[in-house]
């Protein structure tokens, strides 16, 4: 049974109620994708500030050695942290930088890293493998709002977790390191410190990214509206410049999004096809988000609305929906 | 305009024009126009300035260095279609394509100037504001006597700068009169208007007009050897500045830097982005009309993200009339763009335009330093 058959099939007021109570889920429901949306757009944003800095050839990389080599290094091998892999030729080490434009919830959010740096040391191999190349050691970053940085640094301690602070503030467009103590000693020992004393020496004072361009327009696990939006500007322009008739397969959005990402990552091909599905079946339509947004919170609205309609009016036997 | 059909060299040409007898209510117009091609046709080139006027059903006659272009026009006072004849030279060098005509502007604007609006590599020398100030410098540095004695001038109120008066009235203000520089320089602190026509009487020279889409018009001449080569002289100094702008434009560069490990070799995206330098700060509400302007203009944004206080705006750009795509972030001094792949420069060049026409009149341009 449908949801519309399910309210038909009420007495008019409990029609009247569940209908109320959809109505505010289901902007409920809107406003929370738009939110999510939202936040992919600024994390993918913090991402570019941070690449951007470590673009081969530019000062980062002649005053370190350390450059951008991988984006979301470890998606290939099911691991969903890590957004940049950054490497230094000599030393043979690698950054594995988490970016997060905020931290609403400290505490679970950095067990949840925590976990996540313990899986990735015991698939050294695998990344290696990503790489091509060996790892010396690997050293893992988190970058957030500066603003942020002295609760999460405290909750990092109390944790005991390897994990250097990266602190950003975009409006002077400026990245930092923060440790919790002056004991570098100690704060490299305990992975919260460069082992290499140039990188934080710079790191330390501060390095400043003149632009937010994007260079890194979209990553693997983006929002699929991101994803869509992106997809859709590239096969209209792509139709427009060939003088195609605006139609297109499904090989032409795989080696889309394939392009895009094997540059600098490697993702298997399991992965891109599924994606490559995923979009399609989206479908590409004018307005995609506005659409987007609306018929997902549609559709989440009318789970929630049941759940409360049960709630508020005691309404027990839901079976005929549920089925 | 009755120039003989034999093989010119632009010298030549230059003498043959500026000696010639004009048809009685005609006048001498140059219209200049920014290609990428240095040749009229290059075999090595999958895109020529001749397949692309071509394109757009533009008959091209080879007169040695100068080409014949003709094209359809609707003559509005006439109520009829005619064909519109330019003679133009293409400088290897700058790659500016310089057309010579005695046509009414409307034939301009239908032909060329409508073609150079969407064509790929090619695009109308636009006259910024500033540009327009050089022209006016030079003008009465060399003839101190010189009056102004025409402008028409337009306020949007999407600009960044409001006007004193009324800033939320668009306007577009025409006034004849010998003190209409003075003027000019009043309306535009009042009413925030800046120029799209301006008139020059030149003592001893003649009256000359320019159009900000690039176009130069003799109004009246003296002596009609001096007078026209002054015609071309004011064209060139325009396109002096306009180049400038260009090579700025075409310092922006996207590529993909190769990063090598033993087994593979990854492609890092660097973005050279160029610069436009706002003449003043501006607010959330701007990059909000900035928005609205882009959208009118055939520029869609996407997959933006806006910040309201310390003022960010960043995202992707399709330029639905070029069919480019590019990246900008803007904040409340500037503005970066930088080019994703291959972005030819009269998509950024159309942007610029787009931005000091609409947005902030005394943008300018500049070099993005690492």
């Amino acid at each position: 049974m449908s949801f519309e058959s399910f309210r038909d099939s009420l007495k008019d007021e409990d029609q009247q109620l569940l209908s109320a109570i959809f109505r505010e889920e289901n902007n409920k429901k809107q406003n929370l994708i738009r939110e999510e949306i939202e936040s992919d757009r600024r994390h993918l944003e913090i991402i570019n500030f941070c690449s951007n800095l470590f673009t081969p050839g530019l000062e980062l990389d002649s005053l370190t050695g350390y450059r951008l080599m991988l984006i979301e290094p470890l998606c290939s091998i099911g691991i969903r942290n890590f957004d940049l892999g950054v490497f230094n030729d000599k030393s043979r080490c690698l950054l594995l930088v988490e970016c997060k434009h905020s931290i609403s919830r400290i505490k679970p959010e950095i067990v949840e890293l925590s976990k996540a740096i313990e899986e990735t040391n015991g698939r050294k191999i695998e990344l290696e493998d990503i790489l091509g190349g060996s790892i010396n050691y690997i050293e893992y970053v988190l970058c957030i709002p500066a603003m942020e940085v002295s609760e999460v640094l405290r909750e990092v301690s109390t944790q005991s977790i390897p994990l250097c602070v990266w602190g950003f503030d975009l409006m002077k467009r400026e990245l930092r390191l923060f440790c919790e103590t002056s004991d570098s000693e100690h704060e490299i020992k305990s992975g919260r410190m460069h082992r290499d004393g140039n990188l934080s020496r710079i790191l330390f004072r501060g390095i400043t990214s003149k632009t937010l361009v994007r260079s890194i327009p979209i990553i693997p696990s983006s929002h699929m509206c991101t994803l869509l939006i992106h997809v859709t500007a590239h096969l209209y322009l792509e139709r427009v410049i060939q003088g195609t008739e605006n139609i297109f397969s499904y090989p032409d959005v795989y080696n889309l999004i394939l392009n895009q990402f094997e540059r600098h990552t490697y993702i298997p091909e399991e992965y891109l096809k599924g994606l490559t599905t995923r979009i399609i079946e989206t479908a590409l339509r004018k307005d995609i988000m506005e659409d987007y947004i609306i018929r997902n919170a549609f559709r989440l609205a009318e789970v929630s609305a049941i759940a409360r309609f049960k709630k508020e009016s005691g309404f027990t036997d839901l079976s005929p929906y549920l089925k | 305009m009755k120039i003989p059909t034999k093989p010119y060299l632009f010298d030549t040409f230059i003498e043959e024009l500026t000696s010639i007898e004009l048809e009685p209510y005609t006048r001498l117009k140059v219209a200049c126009f920014l290609t990428s091609f240095s040749k009229w046709y290059d075999e090595q080139k999958r895109i020529n300035v001749e397949t692309v006027l071509k394109k757009y059903g533009v008959n091209i006659d080879q007169l040695g260095d100068i080409r014949r272009i003709t094209a359809k026009y609707f003559d509005t006072i006439e109520r009829k279609e005619k064909i519109a004849t330019f003679y133009s030279y293409l400088d290897p060098t700058s790659k500016a394509l310089v057309c010579f005509t005695d046509e009414r502007q409307e034939a301009i604007e239908q032909t060329l100037e409508n073609i150079a609006e969407t064509a790929v590599g090619f695009y109308y020398a636009f006259i910024t504001h500033k540009v327009f100030n050089v022209l006016r410098k030079r003008i009465l540095d060399l003839h101190p006597d010189s009056k102004c004695t025409y402008f028409s001038a337009t306020y949007s109120p999407l600009q960044s700068k409001k006007s004193f008066t009324r800033p939320t009235v668009q306007r577009t203000m025409v006034y004849y009169g010998m003190d209409a520089l003075e003027t000019f320089d009043e309306v535009s602190e009042y009413y925030g208007v800046h120029p799209t026509v301006m008139r020059y009487d030149i003592p001893d020279k003649g009256i000359y007009e320019i159009h900000a889409k690039g176009s130069f018009s003799l109004w009246s001449e003296e002596k009609p050897s001096e007078s026209r080569s002054f015609l071309l002289s004011l064209s060139n100094l325009a396109l002096e500045d306009i180049l400038i702008s260009r090579g700025i434009i075409e310092s922006s560069n996207y590529e993909l830097i190769p990063v090598k490990t033993e087994k593979r070799t990854f492609e890092i995206p660097k973005l050279t982005p160029w610069i436009i330098d706002f003449s003043h700060e501006v607010d959330f509400q701007d990059a909000e009309s900035l928005i609205e302007i882009m959208s009118s203009n055939g520029f869609s944004i996407f997959n933006e993200v806006k910040e309201k206080g310390s003022i960010r705006l960043n995202g992707m750009v399709i330029d639905d009339k070029k069919h480019t795509l590019f990246t900008l972030d803007m904040d409340s001094t500037k503005m970066y763009v930088a080019p994703i792949g291959e972005v030819s420069f009269d998509s950024f060049y159309r942007f610029y335009k787009v931005i000091t026409e609409n947005f902030d009149s005394n943008a300018i341009c500049s070099r993005f330093e690492v």
